[in-house]
């Protein structure tokens, strides 16, 4: 232990002759691209836009604004610092379920921004989960699923602009046909599991 | 549904998205909130048409094949096919990982171009790869490719002129040298002798000296010839810019060239203007034992000048040559050295006293300052005796020609004007 000591003592000054690699940054490898966005604008996005879709919710219940904001803020930062598509859809999970608390139904009009919000939310946060800070993405690479993204967006909106005059109406078969959908989704997702 | 190619795997959002979307189904349904049930049908949707579409196209990430040698850096073609999106990480000894996500055409492959900084020369590793592929919802396992060694030769400046050796050789060459023999440049007219060519004789001279042919004239020539020269290169050490990697602590920055890459460059710049020239040209690895490269002219022997250049490395510390490496009669020598011991300048002298002219191409790299009081000492003690080195060279008449950054602009000039002197004085070595 002694000379373990000793030796430990006597290499002790050989750090300092460490060379620095923070005195002057690695060069870079170069890579040709097309136009990229930096990976720290997409874990932004998607904390900004899920901070966002909270916001809106809790703007729509009664609840106290600190406490509103609270949530916002701790929703923003956890999402920034562990981005993933699971916490924002948490985050579109609560904003549901603090629009079915408020006493706008039985159809709130907002739902109709929340819809795409709530997407955006979750595609950014599966971009952000996968690359890093300093990672660049082709704008290319970022236009991969939109056409599809919109056509699932817009769809709902259009059934939602189309649900909006007919709410609060008794329609037992579109209750019905709404748990056989649901119903269908389970098989398509679940039992045909690769 | 399962894929038809191999490696690919469902990503973790398509479960998550179907419960989220199920969750809020679930409570638009029992609370009769159809704007609730809406909010996570798109996801539910991009689920179910995710999964009911598995990639179907071959996945293949493969590096292009390389050039084996090149003189461009280091670069390299990574090239990416099947899925839509390819995530990359790159990384490569001395640099920074870069990490960027690329898309992939369908149906088609995407190349990716990938350059290193490095300026050094010699065996060098391509950048490594590791490629994850996207199709939609659908992920592949992490491939990883790069990696391949390459030879990179160096790089050469053009050289106007270079001194060479007043001692010429052979019977052939694009150089003229002091004796008469066969060759295009006329020396005299001499009276016809015996030895001379018939074919030789200068009828109009003839008629106009000696009208009755009495004596025949000849045309004699200056002979052709060819220079030759040694390279020979101190690859004892390897020193970079910063001397607290000197001792092998630490690693040598990748953008900054050290001392061989340095004699590499100038050994190549000479050796290319000596062989354009049609001169001959050997070389010798002072830190091998191996035979020399025999003075030889042609780009085949150039190409293999730069390849035994760009193959040259120390081994093991740097000893002092018993006795220095035989070089052919008459040839110039140029040195490629770091003069850091005394081995080099004690070379030099050996060489001089034999007979051979020699140049001193000085290799150290520009060196930053050190900012450790000891290693600044240290520093200050190591140049001070490299320059005493240099400036009793200097005195002894051997022309010293720096090819450092910061000498390298000046080291074109002082070839051409040693060249001048070399071709002018009588008795330059």
């Amino acid at each position: 232990m002694r000379t373990w000591l000793l030796t430990l003592r006597a290499e002790l000054p050989l750090l300092r002759d460490l060379p620095d690699p923070e005195a002057r940054p690695l060069p870079r490898i170069g890579v040709v691209l097309g136009r990229t966005v930096p990976g720290w604008v997409l874990r932004a996005a998607t904390s900004l836009a899920s901070g966002l879709l909270l916001l809106i919710a809790t703007g729509r219940l009664a609840m106290d604004a600190g406490v509103a904001w609270t949530l916002v803020w701790i929703c923003v930062a956890v999402i920034a610092v562990w981005p993933s598509p699971s916490m924002a859809l948490v985050a579109v999970v609560a904003s549901g379920l603090f629009l079915a608390l408020d006493g706008h139904g039985p159809f709130d009009p907002v739902v109709l921004g929340l819809i795409p919000l709530g997407y955006a939310s979750v595609r950014l946060g599966w971009w952000a989960q996968r690359v890093s800070w300093t990672a660049r993405v082709e704008w290319a690479a970022l236009a991969r699923g939109l056409p599809r993204g919109l056509a699932f967006v817009g769809g709902t909106v259009a059934v939602g602009a189309l649900v909006l005059p007919l709410a609060g109406q008794p329609l037992g078969p579109a209750v019905v046909a709404g748990g056989a959908a649901l119903a269908v989704l389970a098989w398509l997702v679940f039992a045909r599991r690769p | 549904m399962p894929p038809d190619a191999p490696g690919w795997r469902v990503g973790g959002l398509p479960e998550a998205a179907a419960v989220a979307g199920v969750v809020l189904l679930i409570a638009g349904l029992a609370l009769g909130r159809p704007d609730v049930a809406l909010l996570g049908v798109p996801m539910l949707l991009a689920t179910v048409f995710s999964r009911t579409r598995p990639p179907s196209g071959a996945h293949a990430v493969a590096e292009d094949p390389p050039d084996p040698e090149t003189e461009a850096g280091v670069a390299s073609t990574i090239r990416i096919s099947g899925g839509d999106l390819a995530h990359v990480r790159v990384s490569a000894a001395g640099h920074r990982t870069a990490e960027f996500v690329a898309r992939v055409p369908p149906d088609g492959s995407r190349a990716v171009d990938l350059r290193l900084a490095s300026v050094r020369t010699g065996p060098q590793e391509t950048a490594i790869a590791d490629v994850r592929s996207y199709a939609g919802e659908w992920e592949h396992d992490p491939v990883t490719v790069g990696g391949t060694r390459r030879l990179v030769l160096p790089s050469s400046m053009p050289l106007a002129h270079v001194p060479v050796p007043r001692n010429l050789r052979g019977l052939t060459g694009p150089r003229r040298s002091r004796r008469f023999g066969d060759g295009g440049e006329l020396r005299d007219i001499h009276p016809f002798a015996p030895g001379d060519r018939l074919r030789r004789i200068d009828w109009r001279a003839t008629a106009r000296r000696s009208p009755n042919l009495e004596t025949l004239y000849v045309r004699r020539t200056f002979a052709d010839a060819e220079a030759a020269v040694m390279l020979v290169l101190d690859s004892r050490d390897d020193v970079g810019t910063d001397p607290r990697t000197w001792r092998h602590f630490g690693e040598q920055r990748v953008d900054e060239a050290t001392s061989l890459d340095l004699a590499r460059h100038a050994a190549a710049s000479i050796a290319r203007a000596l062989v354009e020239h049609g001169d001959r040209v050997g070389l010798v690895d002072l830190a091998l034992d191996a035979r020399p490269l025999p003075p030889a002219s042609g780009r085949r022997h150039l190409r293999r000048i730069l390849h035994g250049l760009a193959l040259s490395h120390p081994v093991g510390e740097p000893s002092a040559r018993l006795r220095p490496p035989q070089v052919s009669a008459d040839a110039l020598i140029y040195l490629f050295s770091t003069v850091l011991d005394d081995a080099s300048a004690q070379l030099v002298r050996t060489w001089r006293g034999l007979g051979h002219p020699v140049v001193v191409v000085d290799t150290l790299p520009d060196v930053r300052p050190a900012s450790d009081p000891r290693l600044a000492i240290a520093w200050r003690i190591v140049r001070m005796e490299r320059e005493l080195r240099l400036d009793r060279l200097a005195r002894e008449g051997v022309p010293i020609v720096h090819w450092a950054a910061s000498g390298r602009a000046e080291a074109a000039a002082g070839l051409d004007a040693l060249a001048r002197v070399a071709a002018r004085k009588r008795d330059w070595r």
